[in-house]
């Protein structure tokens, strides 16, 4: 149970980590970095923005201050100047104000000891250090200006920057978190935003792999939709429509030439018979009897067209539940002496009683033309075998033609069910191309599938029949 | 032979009537159902060749009402659909043989032919001979000069059509419906290969040579003593 439930989890997560395959994810994550970039050039130069004001504006409380102090110092002398620090640091809680003697011992103020710190280059000096403020003590940092007069009393005037250092953590504090944010809402908006679209894709993916699987009938349900989406899914819809007309005239066209011609062919043929019947000159008769054998391949193969296109218009003649197995075994009865002339030993493994829902001559038809083949492509000298094996699995019938001859080329695996296709090492046999067609439209009237694969060397031929009757 | 011919096609009618002419038969033509039905009715003919799709009366229906009259004429259908199910309810309304146009004369001929043999059939007879070779039904044993011969069954079906029918043309086309229940032409050869088996059992060790090969056309079982 836990593992089965540690991998629903583990599903989950690689789930989750394909969202952010899409394209919308990436480009909302880029979209993010390239925010939480920005944000940070922002905070900083806000930072440093109202560090500096605040810094401007503490050292001209402190200028204003030591000013006034210096002129109260110059006109009324030490002792009143005494008075002033000491009356000015009972009423003030951020301004800070030292005056000692040359040899720094305190005279006046709110500060217990001379900082050591040295002066910068704007004459300030930077410190850190007790006071009491009430009844409390507290460790600040202060700026303060300084000054020595000449009877070497020196002065310290300066503020508590302490608001300062607050207000900059409390900046840098609001960008870590605005930063943190943004990097969660941009995972989480890419995964959301990547889902969504690889839902409305994937509605779109499946749609069409089905409808490229199997009919060119289908079409994408869009109607659910209402957005971009809908659009692309329209215009697909559109596009198949335009390729099924196509694909339609294009084997319409085929009957009908087959249909058209069908009828002066039998008349030539017609006619030529009867001159061969009235000629007595044997050597007239010989050309008369090729032109006739002629005619007959032509028929031949407009009948073959004619019989596809009417299995592809799924008329389902004459279908009902017949012994596939019997119907296997008496084909392969007929062939035994073939397969001997041929020198191929044949293997069966046929299962008895095997019954399907469908038209037992068609499906004769296709068997022995899958066969046909078999022994017509078998021209290497090596032992020949053609193995047919008939089974049920799973409700489903599985029907095997496996050869050892020359097989087909993967590549052609698909094409050699075209109308007309045959392969160039082909070319000089005999055959019209139309044989796999009918096959395959044969086997498609039954739902039927057919697929091929390599024997190494020669060719598989699957068939399979779904439960259908 | 006299042949009713009933074909709306009229160039088609032409073609089997001068070809039939050839073969020295007498043929009535009519090229509706309603004419062909009537001349029918007078049982004057030996064979009925008869179109599918006619105008007036279709040509199952016109072989339905010739059974319920009782008049057995045999028939062969024509048609150019020539779909598996049309053979199959042309050959249960009561016809007795189905073509598929195009076809050729020596076809139609050995089906014509054929049709007629079975107005006086010797499938009637258990014991079929041509010279010294007998085929006995009953105990499906064949012998050629009181020498007994083992066939397979499908090589015993093949010679069982042919002796049926002998010193007569039997197309490939009818062998391979005959003997294979096939309806169609296999590309490969079947039939020469079980010909040529039959061959070598009933005709191999012996002078005259009765399984005659008719080129172009099909197989004949017959005696000539030349």
């Amino acid at each position: 149970m836990q593992d089965i439930a540690s991998n629903i989890i583990r599903i989950k997560i690689v789930m989750f980590f394909n969202y952010f395959k899409a394209l919308t994810a990436k480009t909302v994550l880029i979209f993010s970095t390239f925010f939480v970039f920005i944000l940070i050039v922002l905070a900083l130069s806000v930072y440093e923005f109202t560090l500096k004001v605040m810094e401007k504006e503490n050292n001209r409380v402190i200028n204003i201050e030591y000013k006034y102090l210096i002129k109260t110092y110059l006109k009324y002398g030490t002792q009143k100047l005494m008075i002033t620090i000491n009356q000015r640091s009972k009423n003030q809680n951020t301004a800070i104000y030292l005056a000692t003697d040359k040899l720094y011992n305190k005279l006046a103020g709110n500060l217990n000891s001379w900082p050591e710190e040295k002066l910068d280059s704007e004459g300030f000096i930077s410190f850190e250090i007790s006071r009491a403020l009430g009844s409390e003590i507290i460790t600040h940092k202060s700026r303060a200006k300084i000054i020595i007069f000449k009877n070497g009393t020196k002065l310290l005037v300066g503020r508590d920057v302490q608001p300062e250092i607050l207000i900059s953590k409390a900046l840098i504090n609001l960008i870590i978190f605005a930063i943190i944010f943004i990097i969660i809402a941009g995972i989480i908006g890419s995964a959301l935003l990547g889902r969504y679209s690889l839902t409305k894709v994937n509605i779109l993916n499946t749609a069409i792999q089905k409808i490229t699987d199997n009919d060119l009938n289908g079409r994408i349900n869009n109607k659910t939709i209402n957005n971009e989406y809908k659009q692309i899914s329209t215009n697909v819809n559109r596009m198949l429509q335009r390729i099924d007309e196509l694909v339609d005239n294009s084997k319409n066209i085929s009957g009908n030439i087959a249909h058209d011609l069908k009828k002066p062919l039998t008349k030539l043929k017609a006619n030529l018979e009867l001159a061969s019947i009235k000629i007595r000159n044997k050597k007239s008769i010989t050309y008369i009897d090729d032109a006739i054998n002629e005619a007959d391949n032509l028929i031949k193969i407009f009948n073959a067209l004619l019989d596809i296109a009417s299995f592809e218009s799924e008329k389902k003649q004459d279908f009902k539940v017949f012994n596939l197995s019997s119907t296997i075994k008496s084909i392969i009865e007929i062939y035994l002496p073939v397969f001997e002339d041929n020198n191929i030993k044949l293997i069966s493994n046929i299962e008895e009683k095997l019954k399907i829902f469908g038209n037992n001559i068609l499906l004769t038809q296709s068997f022995t033309n899958i066969i046909d083949n078999a022994i017509k492509y078998s021209t290497t000298n090596r032992d020949k075998e053609i193995k047919i094996t008939l089974n049920k699995k799973n409700e489903n019938i599985y029907l095997n033609f496996i050869d050892n001859g020359d097989g087909i080329d993967k590549d052609n695996y698909s094409r050699v069910f075209d109308r007309f296709f045959r392969l160039e090492k082909h070319r000089q046999t005999d055959g019209n191309g139309l044989g796999l067609s009918l096959v395959k439209a044969i086997l498609k009237l039954h739902n039927a599938s057919i697929s091929l694969s390599n024997n190494k060397p020669g060719l598989i031929v699957k068939i399979m029949f779904t439960d259908n009757s | 032979m006299k042949i009713l011919l009933i074909e709306d096609d009229l160039s088609t009618l032409s073609f089997i009537k001068k070809g039939l002419n050839e073969f020295s038969h007498v043929v009535d033509t009519f090229s509706n159902g309603h004419d062909g039905l009537d001349a029918a009715y007078l049982n004057e003919h030996d064979i009925i060749i008869l179109d599918r799709m006619l105008p007036g009366i279709d040509g199952l229906t016109i072989v339905t009402k010739l059974r319920n009259n009782n008049i057995t004429t045999p028939v062969l259908f024509l048609s150019a659909l020539g779909e598996v199910d049309d053979r199959v309810k042309g050959l249960k309304a009561g016809g007795d043989d189905y073509l598929v146009k195009p076809f050729s004369f020596a076809e139609l001929i050995a089906r014509i032919e054929a049709l007629n043999r079975r107005q006086n059939p010797k499938s009637h007879v258990d014991i079929l001979q041509i010279h010294d070779l007998i085929l006995n039904k009953r105990n499906r044993k064949v012998t050629r000069n009181s020498k007994n011969i083992n066939l397979q069954p499908q090589e015993y079906k093949l010679l069982e059509v042919l002796m049926e029918n002998s010193n007569e043309l039997i197309t490939r086309t009818m062998l391979l419906e005959k003997v294979w229940d096939l309806h169609f032409d296999p590309q490969t050869n079947i039939i020469d290969v079980h010909i040529s088996r039959l061959r070598k059992k009933i005709d191999k060790d012996y002078e005259i040579q009765l399984l005659r090969t008719i080129r172009g056309a099909g197989y004949s079982i017959q005696y000539n003593k030349n």
